[in-house]
């Protein structure tokens, strides 16, 4: 398959999906342990739910599964876990928020002005699926 | 009172989730409000601090800095806030350079929107290392 993997803000991952899995849960475990080091360090910051991971990892597998480049996770002061990808040559933004509600917000500004935002179930694959290639498009500019 | 639109703001960024070394971006996941007070984004005015970085990193061990060491900081225009319709409140009662960022949208795909572009315009300026 042919990954948009010829950028520094994506980091190889591996091409085999149970290694990819196993990959994305050791990544989801440290993110997972350094939330919960921040939750019990300050009283602003709300826990992560353990859903919130399941969805997390779920989610991955179908970015996976459509090819689109490993995004830069970590966790969200309000309770979630948060995807990133940015392009290299043009300013240019992707998002997926993720609270554990089985439920994603995503989004994106790419360096064309073009904009795009919407939630959808994370078992509506035909509306997700939609946004995809606006994810594609960000990663190779 | 309003922050003029050419002043430099900052966000100090105490959670490695908020930004990247390696791509030297700041992450739309450190401007995401607690959940206590969702709609207002706490920044600090540092445009007549250029000079000085020593004293911007001060305010933040001072009256930012918690459990969770500060490690970088978010710096960018008050512009881009005015251009997602949102204003720069100065809030003097912190500290005489603090502001809040207002009203941020309650609605999460609403705000993410604006958080996005609030990490476009930002600069990672990292804690130097003592």
């Amino acid at each position: 398959m042919g990954r948009l993997q010829n950028d520094l803000n994506f980091r190889p991952l591996p091409t085999d999906k149970a290694l990819f899995k196993k990959h994305i849960q050791h990544e989801l475990k440290e993110i997972r342990q350094e939330a919960a080091e921040a939750y019990a360090s300050d009283n602003e910051i709300d826990p992560v739910p353990d859903s919130a991971y399941d969805n997390a990892s779920d989610l991955l597998e179908i970015l996976f599964d459509h090819s689109i480049p490993v995004p830069d996770i970590g966790w969200l002061i309000d309770g979630g876990i948060g995807f990133e990808w940015r392009s290299q040559h043009v300013k240019g933004i992707g998002t997926m928020s993720i609270y554990g509600d089985n439920k994603v917000i995503y989004g994106a500004s790419l360096g064309s002005g073009h904009k795009e935002k919407g939630t959808c179930e994370l078992t509506d694959l035909v509306k997700l699926t939609r946004f995809l290639p606006t994810l594609k498009t960000l990663c190779s500019q | 009172m309003s922050v003029p639109p050419d002043e430099k703001l900052t966000r100090f960024i105490s959670s490695k989730s908020g930004f990247s070394i390696a791509n030297k971006t700041v992450s739309y996941r450190a401007f995401i409000p607690p959940k206590k007070n969702p709609q207002e984004l706490s920044v600090y005015r540092i445009s007549t601090l250029i000079e000085d970085e020593n004293k911007i990193w001060e305010i933040g061990r001072e009256y930012v800095q918690g459990e969770q060491t500060i490690k970088a900081r978010a710096d960018f225009l008050a512009e881009v806030v005015y251009e997602n319709n949102l204003k720069v409140i100065a809030d003097t009662q912190v500290h005489k350079l603090h502001a809040n960022i207002m009203p941020l949208p309650i609605n999460r795909e609403d705000r993410d929107e604006i958080l996005r572009e609030l990490a476009l315009a930002s600069e990672l300026v990292p804690i130097p290392s003592e």
